[in-house]
């Protein structure tokens, strides 16, 4: 008597990696979470227009203060502090 | 103890604002506007974690209040100096906040290949007539953008409001930045995100507060 071969049907076993199965971001969302953009993003909003310094100097001779300076200055690249646009035209209008 | 000023808004905020950067920020009246404050002895160091943070109180007080004029890093003014610096000027802190009531900056950058900048650079002022010296200082003062953000630009026009454009140099890439109605924000970054995907080169970022398009005031 030949033998029968018995088949089972397996399941197919769906193997997902922990990471994968949150779901997904939204595309926007992966846009604006760059992390490298963020340091960019620090530096131009906040850096590119320059820094203010503020500083007192005493000059001082045999321990009498003599001067007192405060400074007060604006560090930053010539071109930055000069507005590039003085007249905006309103891109709407071509 | 001197005022360690943030921005400028036109009105208080709608909300309790965020902290600063180590105590509670207060409100200063200057004229018709409000300038945003915090009690400091000195200006906090220029560290990335304390630009951050900086850049964060800005962000959040730009959604609490209808315009906003972000301040420079680091400014630090004792309180008659504050208010000397915006005595008188009423009309100009007006016309900066008509320019970004009710709206936002985004931020585009274009990486690449920085050849081209070299061999521009390399161009010595000593090799070049002086007409042509001042149309090549006349051009970079008003830098137009190049054919790369025609795209961009033509496809996200409907909802800009104003534009400016920086080209790239050793601090920054190439950027091009965009002023919204704050209403349409959310269809910009829609379409944003399609253009964004569609040229690899390119990054977005923003809402922000008007950092590229606020008028230094202080």
């Amino acid at each position: 008597m030949p033998k029968l071969e018995q088949h089972r049907v397996v399941p197919k076993l769906a193997i997902h990696s922990p990471r994968t199965s949150h779901p997904p971001k939204r595309q926007v969302a992966s846009v604006l979470d760059d992390a490298e953009s963020s340091l960019v993003d620090v530096i131009d909003n906040l850096l590119a227009k320059g820094v203010m310094l503020n500083a007192d100097l005493i000059l001082a001779l045999a321990n009498v203060d003599l001067i007192y300076v405060r400074l007060s200055a604006l560090l930053c690249a010539a071109d930055r502090v000069i507005p590039p646009f003085p007249k905006e035209r309103n891109p709407r209008r071509g | 103890m001197p005022w360690y000023v943030f921005a400028l808004v036109d009105a208080p905020p709608a909300k309790r604002p965020p902290r600063g950067l180590s105590g509670p920020l207060g409100l200063r009246r200057v004229g018709d506007a409000f300038a945003v404050v915090e009690r400091r002895k000195d200006v906090p160091p220029a560290e990335f974690a304390t630009l951050q943070r900086h850049q964060e109180v800005v962000t959040r007080l730009g959604t609490l209040v209808p315009a906003i004029l972000p301040v420079r890093f680091g400014t630090l003014l004792e309180t008659d100096a504050l208010e000397e610096a915006l005595a008188e000027r009423d009309e100009d802190l007006d016309a900066a906040f008509a320019a970004v009531r009710h709206r936002v900056q985004f931020s585009w950058r274009r990486y690449q290949p920085r050849s081209r900048d070299r061999r521009a650079a390399s161009d010595a002022p000593g090799d070049l007539s002086g007409t042509e010296y001042l149309r090549r200082a006349a051009r970079a003062a008003r830098p137009a953008p190049p054919a790369a953000w025609r795209t961009i630009r033509a496809k996200l026009r409907p909802l800009v409001v104003q534009e400016r454009y920086q080209p790239a140099d050793a601090r920054l890439p190439d950027s091009m930045y965009h002023l919204v109605e704050r209403d349409a924000s959310r269809r910009y970054q829609t379409l944003a995100a399609a253009l964004r995907h569609a040229n690899p080169v390119l990054t977005m970022s923003g809402p922000w507060p008007p950092f590229a398009f606020a008028a230094e005031l202080l």
